[in-house]
C-alpha cells in the first residue's frame, strides 16, 4: 500500500518537474514592447548576413529594443505563411511584401501603419516616387528591391555558335528559337511545374499586346472575356508549337509541367540550353556561379521581345517592406525600415543581384547584368505586375494553370477563352 | 479500479481528442458553410457543397482516388499477401527478404516522392515520361505499392503464423496442394487480417497525399481529393470550399469504414447460418 503510494507520488512529482521544465516553452507568444519582430523571406545566407549586420547596427543605436527574425520560404510566405503570421498572436511589427494584392489587402483590413507621420521626409527623396505605396498622404510600403519577373537570359556562347545575335522583335525571337533547334540547341528551358515561371510570361505577352488596363480586366471576378483578349497568348502558344520549349532526346514535348523552376535554373547555368526566361532574381545565382567558377559561359540578358505592333511592356514587382498598424512601438519599426531602405543597406543587397527602388540606384549598381537590368526598368515605358502578387490568387492560379496548358501544347489559344470563361463561371458560384 | 480511477486515465485522452481532433473538425464543418472574404466571413449555408456536386474537378479528384484505391489494392494488399505466402518459412534468406521487402515502408512518403520524382524527371531522369498525363496516376500507384507492400506483408505473416498447424497438418494428410492450402484453409483463416489490411488500404488510399503533391502538383489528372483541398485553402486561399472537401473527404472515409465493416458482418452472419444448416 505504501510503496503504490509512493509510486504515485513519484508519478506526479515527475509530472511537476516536466511541467516546470517545458512551461515556459509552451507559453503562447504575447507582444513585447521591447522586441520588434521582422517576417521576411530573405533566406539566402549572403542577404541574411547583410540584414543582420543591419540589425546589429539598429539594436546598437537603440538600447533596449531588440529585433527578431522570422524567416520563411517565398513559395510558403507567398500562399499561407503570410496570412497564419497575421492571424497569429503576435503578428509582425514588420513585414515583407509583394505589392499588389496582399499589400491593398493589408491596407483595407486594418493591417497596415501609416508610415507618413514616423517618417524622416528625407528617406523619402532618395526612393523612386512610383516605387513608394501611398494612398492620398498615407505610406504604407518601401520598396527593398524592384523585381523584372521576365528577363531572358542568355547563354552568349551557344547563342554565338548557332550565329545568333539579340533578337530585335518578336519575329526575329521565333525565328531564333527555330534556328537554335535545328543546330540541335535546347532554345529555352523552363520549369513550369509551379506554374508561376509560365503564368508571368503569358501575362508578359498578354500586357504587350493589351496593356495594364486591360489586362486588369481580365481579373475581374465574374467577367467573361472575349477572343481578342486571349489573341494576346499567340506567342506563348507559337513558342510551344515551334519546340521552343523541347528538344527530342534531351526535353520530351510537354515536359515543362513536370520540369521544376530550380532544375530549369540549373539546366541553364550549366550551359544545356541557350535561354532561360526568369526574373531579375536570377542574377544572384549568376553570381554565385561566376564566383564559385562553376560558370562555364557568358550569359546576357534582354527583355521579352514584342512584336511591331504591340507596346513594350515588362513584368515587374516592388518588393518591400511594411509596418504593422498594432505595433507597440511605431517609431522603432518605422526607423528599421528607413535603415532597410538606407543607400548603405540598399548598397550590399545591390551587390548580391537587387535592383534597389532608390533614385541613385545605378551609382551603386556595379554588376554589369545589374545595370543592363536597371536599364531596361527605366526605358520599358509600361510595367504590368505578375497576376500572382496583383490579383486575387483564385484568379491568377486560373490563369497560370492555362498558361501552364498552353505550354505544355495542351491547348490553344482558342481554347483558352473557353477555359478561361468557364472557370472564372465556376469561381464565381463558389463565391470567389 | 475504481469508476473514478477509469475516468481519470480516461480524461487525458479525452482532452488531447478534443482539443486537437473534435475541436478542428467542428471548426471544419464551420467553416464549410462560411464564406472567407479578406477579414470577413458570411454564412453560405450549401453553396459549396452544391458546388462541389457539379465540381468537375472535384469528381476528377474523386475519380483518381478510387482508382488509386483499386491500384493500390493491387499493388499493397495482394502483393503484401503473396510476399508474405512466399516468405512464411523459416530461414536466413527469408528472414533479408522480409527485412528488404519492408525497408521502405520506414522512409518518409517525401523523400521517396523526391527520389522517384529525380529519376523520372524529363531531361535529367533516368525513367523519363513516367509522370506524363496517361501514366502518372499508374506509377504513382506502383511506388505506393513498393513503399507498403512490406507492411502488408508483415500483417500478413503474422496472421499466418497464427494459424494452428494441426490445421495445415490435417489439410497437407488430407492431399491438399499448397495452392488448395492456400485457397481452401489459410485464406478463411486470414478474414479477420484481412479486413484489418483492407481497412488500412481503403483509408490509406483516401487520405493519400504525400507522392501526389511531391510528383505531380498542379497537375489536373493527378489531382485527387486531399490535394484538391489543399491547393483551395493555400492557393486559392479559399477556406470555405477546402473546408467542404475536407469534410466530405471525412464522410468518404467513414463510409468506405461502414461498407467494410458491414460487409464483415454480413458474411459472418452468413457464414454462422451456414454452420447452424447444418446436419
Amino acid at each position: 500500500m505504501v510503496g503504490r503510494r509512493a509510486t504515485r507520488w513519484g508519478w506526479l512529482a515527475f509530472l511537476a518537474l516536466a511541467l516546470a521544465l517545458t512551461g515556459d516553452r509552451l507559453r503562447l507568444a504575447s507582444p513585447d514592447p521591447g522586441v520588434l519582430l521582422i517576417a521576411h523571406t530573405l533566406t539566402a545566407a549572403s542577404e541574411r548576413a547583410v540584414l543582420d549586420d543591419l540589425i546589429r547596427e539598429f539594436e546598437a543605436g537603440r538600447p533596449g529594443t531588440r529585433v527578431e527574425q522570422l524567416i520563411l520560404n517565398s513559395e510558403v510566405y507567398q500562399t499561407v505563411g503570410w496570412r497564419l503570421l497575421m492571424r497569429g498572436r503576435r503578428p509582425p511589427d514588420i513585414y515583407f511584401l509583394w505589392r499588389g494584392y496582399k499589400t491593398s489587402d493589408a491596407i483595407d483590413r486594418g493591417l497596415a501603419l501609416d508610415m507618413a507621420p514616423h517618417l524622416d521626409p528625407t528617406v523619402l527623396e532618395d526612393l523612386v516616387p512610383t516605387a513608394v505605396l501611398r494612398r492620398g498622404n498615407a505610406i504604407y510600403h518601401l520598396p527593398q528591391s524592384i523585381d523584372i519577373s521576365n528577363l531572358v537570359w542568355v547563354n552568349r556562347d551557344l547563342l554565338g555558335r548557332a550565329g545568333l545575335e539579340k533578337p530585335a522583335d518578336l519575329e526575329t525571337w521565333l525565328e531564333a528559337c527555330r534556328q537554335l533547334r535545328a543546330a540541335g540547341i535546347l532554345p529555352l528551358i523552363q520549369g513550369n511545374r509551379d506554374l508561376w515561371p509560365i503564368g508571368n510570361l503569358a501575362a508578359e505577352f498578354l500586357g504587350q499586346e493589351l496593356g495594364t488596363d486591360t489586362l486588369d480586366r481580365l481579373f475581374v471576378p465574374g467577367e467573361p472575356v472575349g477572343p481578342e483578349v486571349m489573341a494576346g497568348l499567340a506567342p506563348l502558344a507559337r513558342l510551344a508549337e515551334e519546340g521552343a520549349f523541347d528538344l527530342p532526346g534531351l526535353m520530351n514535348r510537354g515536359a515543362i509541367a513536370g520540369f521544376g523552376d530550380i532544375d530549369a535554373k540549373v539546366f541553364f547555368l550549366t550551359g544545356r540550353a541557350a535561354q532561360h526566361i526568369v526574373g531579375s532574381w536570377l542574377l544572384a545565382d549568376v553570381e554565385d556561379a561566376a564566383e564559385k567558377g562553376a560558370l562555364r559561359f557568358e550569359v546576357g540578358l534582354f527583355p521579352v521581345p514584342p512584336a511591331p505592333h504591340q507596346s513594350d511592356a515588362i513584368t515587374a514587382v516592388t518588393t518591400g517592406w511594411m509596418v504593422h498598424a498594432e505595433t507597440p512601438d511605431p517609431q522603432a519599426a518605422v526607423d528599421l525600415v528607413s535603415l532597410l531602405v538606407s543607400r548603405r543597406y540598399q548598397e550590399r543587397f545591390a551587390r548580391l543581384g537587387g535592383l534597389s527602388g532608390r533614385r541613385d540606384a545605378e551609382e551603386f549598381t556595379g554588376a554589369p547584368l545589374a545595370r543592363k537590368a536597371l536599364e531596361i526598368l527605366r526605358n520599358t515605358p509600361v510595367w504590368v505586375s505578375p497576376p500572382d502578387t496583383a490579383y486575387a490568387p483564385d484568379q491568377a492560379r486560373v490563369f497560370y494553370d492555362l498558361a501552364g496548358r498552353l505550354a505544355a501544347g495542351r491547348l490553344t489559344p482558342a481554347d483558352a477563352v473557353d477555359l478561361w470563361n468557364r472557370e472564372k463561371r465556376d469561381l464565381a458560384r463558389k463565391g470567389l | 479500479m475504481t469508476r473514478r480511477g477509469q475516468l481519470l486515465f480516461f480524461l487525458p485522452a479525452l482532452l488531447l481528442f478534443a482539443f486537437f481532433v473534435l475541436l478542428p473538425a467542428t471548426e471544419t464543418l464551420w467553416h464549410s458553410v462560411h464564406r472567407h472574404d479578406g477579414g470577413e466571413t458570411g454564412y453560405v449555408g450549401s453553396l459549396y457543397y452544391r458546388y462541389a456536386a457539379t465540381d468537375p474537378k472535384f469528381h476528377q479528384a474523386l475519380g483518381n482516388n478510387l482508382v488509386y484505391l483499386v491500384l493500390t489494392l493491387i499493388f499493397e494488399v495482394v502483393v503484401g499477401l503473396g510476399l508474405a505466402v512466399a516468405l512464411e518459412r523459416e530461414g536466413r534468406l527469408n528472414h533479408f527478404l522480409r527485412i528488404v521487402f519492408f525497408a521502405p515502408c520506414v522512409l518518409s512518403l517525401v523523400v521517396i516522392g523526391l527520389v522517384f520524382g529525380f529519376l523520372f524527371k524529363d531531361g535529367v531522369g533516368v525513367f523519363p515520361g513516367m509522370l506524363n498525363e496517361s501514366r502518372a496516376l499508374l506509377t504513382i500507384s506502383v511506388i505506393s505499392g513498393w513503399t507498403y507492400c512490406g507492411l502488408f506483408m508483415v500483417i500478413f505473416l503474422a496472421g499466418l503464423a497464427g494459424i494452428p498447424r494441426e490445421v495445415l497438418e490435417a489439410a497437407h494428410l488430407d492431399g491438399a496442394g499448397a495452392w488448395q492450402t492456400f485457397w481452401h484453409v489459410k485464406l478463411p483463416l486470414l478474414r479477420e487480417v484481412l479486413y484489418v489490411a483492407l481497412l488500412i488500404c481503403f483509408t490509406g488510399a483516401f487520405k493519400a497525399f504525400d507522392l501526389f503533391w511531391v510528383l505531380a502538383p498542379n497537375q489536373d489528372h493527378t489531382s485527387i481529393v486531399s490535394t484538391l483541398l489543399v491547393r483551395e485553402v493555400i492557393h486559392f486561399d479559399n477556406k470555405g470550399y477546402g473546408s467542404t472537401l475536407a469534410v466530405l473527404l471525412t464522410l468518404l472515409v467513414l463510409l468506405t469504414v461502414a461498407v467494410l465493416l458491414t460487409l464483415r458482418r454480413l458474411l459472418r452472419g452468413a457464414r454462422t447460418s451456414s454452420t447452424h444448416a447444418g446436419p
